[in-house]
């Protein structure tokens, strides 16, 4: 890159020179920027140099030389141009008949013309059986020179292009590559002056050719991008329609698992995704067995009520006869005289709803139910009850501990809905909220 | 009184969930039919509470969320199945199942999530992250009441503690 630079000025001084002079100042140009792409290569394994190069040429150009750049078609034309030939660069890779032949009927929009379309399709025929190295090069190269040499060519009379390409001829020891670039660029001075297209292309070979294939694709993706490409590829990936879906893709699914890592306690010190699902899928399970032994423990609490306190938790607003109707029993009885007795111990909390009492409660919780536990275990409850809550119980004795002195504030407002004034309480909880 | 007024905010998905909780609980207790002994009794007894636990939080929920739908579905379709006694077994496979490392862990998340069998991977994600969270406001909603009776059946059981005595 910096060499790049280097190497500008001296291509913009060179416009003031003859034209012979700018042509072999090009050459020379072309011959270091040939060595260092292949540098290049060696450095960026994924070959995304193919993109970081274009950028700063062109913004140098911009900055330095408006007279040479005509600034208005060539910034409209210039960075999608680049884009367009991402995938060409891409397809450098392992597989690239494969991927080069995708990339092109990918950026291939319905509205070419048929001409063009047919003389793709010639063209690409042609170019399998081309090697795979000169195609490459030539699509990087002219992706990269395009710029430069446009600017130059549009400047140069017509009858320029005869002599370069006589040189090019001449310079056939300077490799393939450099001549397909040559010949790209005589493309570009072609397209811009519609009486040599037709003679040119005839005389040209399949190399040059190709390239021109590339060039137009370039183009047609110019107008056609903006229309289905709506996520924004960084340098260096791929913009492949497929390659774009799987990244939105992956990065919903990141996304997604980093909630899920918020969300699952003890998941931030896994790393790597498998061990992260792991430990969701185990907090799901343990969740869910939570559940059900809360629902054990909700029997086992509700045989020797027989309901009645919840029948009271409603029966008040909803169900007033229901209560009377319900078998009376001495656990009934007792029941009936408890019911006042919790109120008396939920009421000033209710009022205050200070944590201070939230923390007396929670105090009192786990003692209360120990004791609860050992007294009226041996009781009435059946065995099997007896049974798994000594199993499972250290557990969830300190979720229960755990969840009393997280949320005392908030339990204190939820704890109201199980008792019989569900109505104001509900009705604190949303003045608290408001 | 009004749950919808305040259905927006977190803590009346709670009473909602509590009061819906409560609610089927009681709908199930009137529609007990007695067996015989005490083993199968509290069992059967267990299993409805689990039910009517799950149950209520996918009302709370709602059908928007796949997982609640598929909850009440599955529920529903049980009680269809249990009065009409017609057992149909119906198994459905959806796509293949890619054997990488990940997805495979992934694979195995179908089968705690419910509804989770017929999803991509996004949204089989999307699901956990919300079936996660209301089962975890569930049990510490069911926490809450199974303290505040226990607490009474505490007092109950002290009470009759001490008349035995």
């Amino acid at each position: 890159m910096a060499m790049n630079r280097a190497l500008l000025p001296e291509m913009l001084q060179c416009t003031d020179m003859t034209v012979l002079d700018r042509q072999r100042a090009r050459f020379k140009w072309q011959q270091d920027h040939n060595f260092q792409q292949q540098v290049q290569e060696n450095f960026f394994g994924e070959l995304g140099g193919v993109f970081s190069v274009p950028n700063p040429v062109q913004g140098f150009q911009n900055g330095f030389d408006p007279v040479l750049l005509k600034p208005d078609p060539e910034m409209e034309n210039g960075w999608p141009n680049f884009v367009g030939f991402g995938p060409c660069g891409y397809g450098n890779g392992p597989g690239f008949d494969v991927n080069y032949g995708i990339s092109r009927t990918a950026s291939c929009p319905p509205t070419v013309a048929a001409a063009a379309a047919a003389a793709e399709a010639a063209v690409e025929n042609r170019e399998l059986a081309l090697p795979e190295k000169i195609t490459s090069l030539a699509a990087k190269e002219s992706s990269k020179k395009r710029k430069l040499d446009k600017l130059q060519n549009t400047k140069i009379v017509v009858g320029e292009d005869d002599p370069k390409e006589k040189r090019i001829k001449g310079s056939e020891e300077d490799g393939e590559s450099k001549k397909t670039e040559q010949n790209t660029n005589n493309n570009k001075t072609s397209s811009s002056n519609s009486n040599n297209t037709t003679t040119k292309n005839k005389n040209k070979n399949k190399k040059e050719n190709s390239a021109d294939t590339s060039k137009e694709n370039s183009k047609v993706s110019d107008v056609q991008k903006p229309d289905y490409i709506h996520v924004r590829a960084r340098r260096g990936q791929a913009t492949d329609s497929h390659s774009l879906a799987e990244r939105v893709r992956r990065e919903k699914i990141s996304e997604r698992m980093k909630y899920l890592q918020d969300l699952v306690p003890g998941c931030n010190k896994i790393t790597g995704k498998a061990g992260m699902l792991d430990e969701i899928i185990n907090y799901v399970q343990s969740l869910q067995r939570q559940v059900e032994f809360l629902s054990m423990k909700l029997t086992a609490v509700n045989p020797r009520l027989d309901f009645n306190n919840i029948d009271n938790l409603f029966a008040k607003e909803e169900f007033p006869a229901n209560t009377a109707n319900n078998n009376i029993s001495t656990i009934g009885m007792s029941s009936d005289m408890n019911n006042p007795a919790s109120f008396l111990q939920f009421y000033p909390v209710q009022q205050q709803l200070i944590s201070s009492t939230g923390i007396e409660m929670s105090m009192i919780n786990p003692t209360d139910m120990g004791l609860r536990r050992t007294i009226s275990a041996p009781v009435s409850l059946p065995e099997t009850f007896i049974n798994s809550s000594c199993f499972t119980a250290t557990p969830t004795w300190d979720a229960d501990l755990h969840n009393l002195y997280n949320n005392v504030t908030f339990d204190q407002g939820r704890s109201f809905t199980s008792q019989p004034f569900t109505g104001p309480i509900e009705a604190s909880n949303l003045k608290m909220e408001i | 009184m009004n749950p919808k007024v305040v259905s927006k905010t977190k803590n009346s998905t709670k009473i909602m969930f509590a009061r819906l909780f409560l609610q089927s609980i009681m709908t199930m207790k009137k529609t007990n039919v007695r067996t015989n002994s005490d083993h199968e009794e509290s069992r059967r007894r267990s299993l409805i509470i689990d039910t009517a636990a799950y149950l209520s939080m996918a009302r709370v929920v709602g059908w928007k969320r796949t997982w609640s739908r598929s909850i009440i579905f599955k529920i529903r379709n049980r009680a269809i199945r249990k009065k009409g006694s017609v057992k149909k077994k119906r198994r459905r496979r959806v796509g293949r199942i890619h054997q990488k490392n990940r997805l495979f862990k992934i694979e195995k998340l179908r089968k705690p999530v419910p509804g989770g069998e017929a999803m991509d991977v996004c949204g089989l994600l999307d699901e956990t992250v919300h079936y996660t969270k209301s089962l975890s406001t569930q049990v510490k909603e069911m926490q809450t009441i199974a303290n505040n009776l226990s607490k009474y059946t505490y007092n109950t059981s002290m009470l009759s503690f001490l008349s035995i005595i």
